[in-house]
């Protein structure tokens, strides 16, 4: 036991605490509607700069969690309790259905974010490219017109967007620039979890590889803990480090996600695996 | 392909020299040839505008508005049957039937399947409604649908989008199309319902002949269906062939390049983009369409490419005479960045790119 105790430390030297605190711990969360059960006795943890995947057909209720999971959906039951940091580094987690509403508010726009499937649902598509970035500053307070535009300037420089399509509106740009656009609008405020639903979802398979080397390099840059739902096998295994499969509300399988994609147990997973078609 | 499948005489849809514009002079689809027979599946590959549900829609005769027909023809067996019109308008749905992506989409929500099935089966030969019914039960039993009889009382919002699609199947070859055209006929379902219905269309082609026109973005789906292939970059067919010789060993740079950009799901290196987007090509006509996010690129690619032949139907439209090292099949995907398609922030891409044209 002495030499386990005295090589982990060294191990971890990425984690700021000595023992690792989650991030965000669901437990025994529930979601029906009607008498359809879309989540049945979820449970997971996710630890700081952890990426996780969840995988599923559609109607499997991986959306459904994602949404409970952002606060965008209230569950039947259960708990999701997460870091707020408040007071002090080792303050309890919070469970974020007891905070009030501008609470939920403010965790939204500062720590955590949330990349849409469709980048019309995540974008104002009115509003300048800058403007769209701007937005989380200003909402907690940014109001120097010099620094937003030029945090603006930066990030889309970071998604690679030319600088000078700043002013420009999201609706001229192609499908992968405005889903990138999506992903500088959210981490502008350097989040520490961001949801993902579907991120290359729609897009152009030469496209979808240059988006996925950009999460793959900003998540992994910032430390991003991200919780990332598709029915893409192939984007799990480029972006998630551990992987949660979900078939009618259960999470059937779970594991690290080289292990569950190269030696999957359950039979639906092994359906799935199976299923993807290679070139 | 020589002789005709199940003891039917072999028929032939042939394209040649297909070209549409938009109504502003846009040419969207350039001098496209494309010949399926029956028996044999034909895939039509490209990203988003590439034309291939331009060329579906105008072998169907079901161009949008606004699309100009600028040149070729269409024979079936021989015959000109160019836009199905006229004389030729029943050739649609009874010999050349087609899927479209959203099943969904396709059945009118307030109509039951059994309203719609039977409808089919009346429009093309049946002679009572009960005969109707009758093909009905045993086209759904076909298609894989257990329980027909409850089937035939549901809506389609009642389906889920893998029944709708068999339903979609079952209502197109109810009168017994030589032909299938399928556009992204699995596009809008999960995988695990997409290997199913592949499967079905490729069991009811095998057992009918069909020959099936498919349509994808989804270079999976070619590899495990098609016998022949043909991408489409910018309107313009940038390499044709044998499926096995297209994928094996492509040659053409977008074709490289496209299934450099897949993800490969055994191995965790990441896929190396295509800088730009689909959306950039030179105008077709004038030269590559690939030609601004070609890193082979030289600058006669500004000029309209030949056509190359690689090996027996396996051709290529590049100016280049030689294949190129293909990317992404020297297993050296682990270095992106050095070997890949660089992103433009590199800098020597857009400088090698800015001395053409």
């Amino acid at each position: 036991m002495t030499t386990v105790s005295a090589t982990r430390p060294e191990r971890m030297t990425r984690a700021s605490a000595a023992v690792r605190k989650p991030l965000l711990k669901v437990e025994g969360l529930n979601k029906s509607f009607g008498r359809t059960v879309a989540c049945r006795n979820i449970d997971f943890t996710l630890y700081p700069g952890e990426v996780i995947g969840i995988v599923g057909e559609s109607g499997s209720g991986k959306s459904t969690l994602l949404n409970c999971l952002s606060g965008r959906l209230a569950p039947d039951a259960g708990s999701i309790a997460y870091d707020l940091r408040r007071g002090s580094e080792d303050a309890p987690l919070v469970d974020i259905l007891t905070l009030s509403e501008p609470e939920r508010r403010m965790l939204m726009r500062t720590d955590w974010g949330f990349v849409h499937q469709n980048p019309r649902d995540g974008l104002r598509m009115a509003v300048s490219a800058g403007g769209n970035i701007g937005e989380r500053p200003m909402a907690i307070g940014a109001r120097h017109y010099g620094d937003i535009r030029r945090e603006a300037e930066d990030w889309l420089a970071r998604v690679e967007i030319d600088i000078d399509r700043i002013d420009d509106k999201p609706r001229v740009f192609s499908g992968g620039m405005q889903q990138r656009l999506q992903i500088a609008r959210n981490l502008v405020t350097r989040p520490r979890l961001v949801f993902m639903d579907e991120p290359t979802g729609g897009l152009d398979v030469s496209v979808q590889a240059r988006l996925l080397d950009l999460l793959r390099g900003l998540v992994r840059d910032l430390g991003i803990a991200a919780v990332v739902v598709t029915h893409d096998l192939a984007v799990v295994r480029l972006l998630a480090d551990r992987l949660m499969v979900m078939w009618r509300g259960d999470v059937v399988e779970a594991g690290l996600t080289d292990q569950v994609l190269d030696d999957p147990h359950h039979p639906y997973t092994q359906l799935l695996v199976s299923s993807v078609l290679q070139a | 392909m020589t002789l005709g499948m199940a003891g039917r005489p072999t028929a032939r849809i042939e394209v040649e020299g297909l070209t549409l514009a938009s109504a502003a002079g846009d040419i969207l689809v350039n001098d496209v040839d494309l010949a399926v027979s029956s028996g044999e599946i034909v895939a039509l590959v490209g990203e988003s505008g590439s034309g291939k549900s331009l060329t579906a829609l105008a072998i169907l005769g079901l161009l949008p508005r606004g699309i100009m027909w600028r040149g070729g023809r269409v024979r079936l067996n021989g015959t000109d049957v160019t836009g199905l019109a006229g004389p030729h308008a029943s050739i649609r749905g009874r010999q050349i039937a087609a899927i479209f992506q959203d099943p969904q989409a396709s059945l009118d929500p307030r109509w039951t399947v059994g309203r719609y099935l039977t409808g089919q089966f009346r429009r093309y030969g049946a002679t009572s409604q009960r005969a109707a019914r009758a093909a009905a039960v045993d086209m759904l039993a076909r298609v894989g649908l257990g329980d027909p009889a409850r089937i035939l009382g549901a809506f389609p919002h009642e389906l889920s989008g893998g029944m709708a699609q068999r339903v979609m199947i079952a209502g197109a070859l109810a009168a017994g199309p030589q032909f299938l055209i399928a556009d992204e006929p699995t596009t809008a379902l999960d995988v695990t319902t997409q290997a199913q219905i592949l499967d079905l269309l490729e069991d009811l082609q095998a057992d009918t002949g069909l020959g099936v026109l498919l349509i994808t973005h989804d270079l999976g789906v070619v590899a495990e269906m098609a016998q022949r292939v043909a991408v489409l970059y910018g309107g313009t067919v940038m390499e044709t062939g044998e499926a096995a010789d297209v994928l094996g060993a492509p040659w053409h740079p977008y074709t490289q390049a496209l299934l450099a950009s897949m993800p490969d799901l055994a191995q965790p290196a990441p896929p190396r983009p295509i800088s730009g987007s689909p959306g950039d090509r030179l105008a077709a006509g004038t030269g590559c369409p690939f030609q601004p996010r070609c890193r082979d690129a030289i600058a006669l690619c500004a000029q309209r490419p030949p056509s190359v032949v690689v090996s027996g139907s396996h051709r290529a439209a590049c100016h280049r005479s030689e294949p190129r090292l293909p990317h992404g099949f020297g297993g050296d995907k682990t270095q992106p960045q050095t070997s890949g398609y660089p992103l433009p922030a590199a800098g020597t891409s857009s400088a090698e790119r800015r001395h053409v044209g």
